[in-house]
């Protein structure tokens, strides 16, 4: 997994690439808890790239979602791809996010 | 807060049970077995034992739990040291459904959640019943999961292992009244399908066929009545490579060898294994029927 991260704007750009899987969700929750820290409130995921994603992976969504919810703070899902699109789909997570077809979007 | 203080097996079995320690009528007993199963490796995965996708269901960090179900269902996942599908974990984990639900009544017994008490019936004749011995823990989980659904609040991920549970093996009526599932049940559907080893209870339930035990009669011998037995556990539990058995069960072990012996010794081979305390016993299907009164 590789996580490319900027600003634009309010909002923190964090592109993921390759998989969330067993071996590096806490890698993932760990980088997303930086940007929590330093009281970045809205996080925009480039999903495109990403090729897997288990049910830890998922569950850090919406943790992540929940936190900045709660500060009035938000998260968008931008670029899925149908892979992904459709296990955020059938999990029932993806009504929960706000969705972007593209960055330009936004 | 009964946070930490039940596990999740604990909470459903105490959502499942009336005041007098009798399990709600859906659940019809090794059904239990299956959603306890489910309960047990949806812990796991809280607890960051076990990862799962839609299909598959994989080993995460190894140390054990220091609860004994848990970490006795931990064991056999690693032991097990590769992928198997979720509904064929679900279903295999409840060959030990008598077994997880001793230690679940026992250690609700020693949380002080539930009593002993012992009935008379027909004055000589004692029947053990478990009833709660007040309603704290199960309004707390009632009012946690009632406040979560009637709200818009984003579910916390032990909630939703309840929802979906509940949804899943159609236990949403010990929550809920019907006129309030009928008016959430976009979102309590929404949320039960948050959880993939949820979502697969469903399913084996749907596909579960009680397998009707052959009568046994003792003109057999212990290998046959033991063979028949295990024939019929592999069906019912999908497994299909004899070397998937747990060893009390699988020929050429020390412990079928031991199994045998306790078949010959009560004279049938519907028996069941406790693997921690190393014990037999006779299955006990009078629980079933005192259970669900029939």
């Amino acid at each position: 997994m590789n996580i490319i991260s900027k600003e634009i704007g309010k909002y923190i750009h964090i592109k993921i690439v390759g998989r969330i899987d067993t071996s590096n969700y806490e890698v993932f929750s760990d980088e997303l808890q930086v940007f929590i820290d330093e009281g970045k409130k809205f996080l925009i995921f480039d999903l495109e790239g990403l090729e897997y994603i288990s049910s830890s992976g998922l569950r850090i969504f919406l943790k992540v979602l929940k936190s900045l919810r709660a500060v009035e703070g938000d998260v968008v899902l931008c670029c899925l791809n149908n892979k992904i699109k459709s296990v955020f789909e059938i999990s029932g997570f993806l009504s929960f996010f706000n969705l972007a077809d593209n960055i330009d979007s936004i | 807060m009964t946070h930490n203080f039940l596990n999740i097996p604990e909470e459903i079995y105490l959502l499942s049970i009336d005041e007098n320690g009798n399990q709600h009528h859906s659940l019809k007993n090794e059904n239990f077995d299956l959603v306890i199963s489910a309960a047990l490796l949806m812990d796991l995965a809280l607890l960051h034992r076990i990862d799962s996708d839609q299909t598959y269901i994989f080993t995460d960090k190894t140390e054990q739990i220091g609860d004994a179900l848990l970490d006795g269902v931990l064991d056999e996942i690693i032991e097990y040291n590769n992928n198997r599908r979720i509904e064929n974990w679900i279903s295999y984990l409840s060959i030990h459904g008598q077994f997880f639900r001793d230690e679940i009544i026992t250690s609700l017994v020693r949380k002080s959640v539930l009593k002993i008490e012992n009935e008379k019936v027909l004055w000589f004749f004692s029947k053990r019943k478990y009833p709660r011995i007040d309603d704290t823990e199960l309004e707390e989980v009632q009012s946690r999961i009632r406040n979560l659904i009637f709200g818009n609040e984003i579910p916390d991920e032990r909630d939703i292992v309840i929802v979906s549970i509940l949804y899943n093996s159609n236990l949403l009526a010990t929550v809920f009244s019907e006129e309030e599932i009928s008016k959430y049940d976009t979102r309590i559907a929404q949320i039960a399908k948050m959880d993939f080893i949820g979502q697969a209870i469903g399913s084996v339930l749907k596909e579960y066929n009680l397998s009707i035990f052959e009568s046994l009669t003792k003109s057999k011998s212990a290998e046959e009545m033991l063979d028949e037995h295990v024939q019929t556990l592999k069906k019912k539990f999908r497994v299909t490579n004899d070397d998937n058995l747990p060893t009390w069960i699988r020929k050429g072990t020390k412990q079928y060898e031991e199994t045998l012996k306790y078949v010959r010794e009560v004279g049938t081979a519907e028996i069941t294994f406790n693997p921690r305390l190393k014990k037999y016993s006779k299955i006990n299907y009078g629980y079933y029927q005192t259970a669900f009164g029939e």
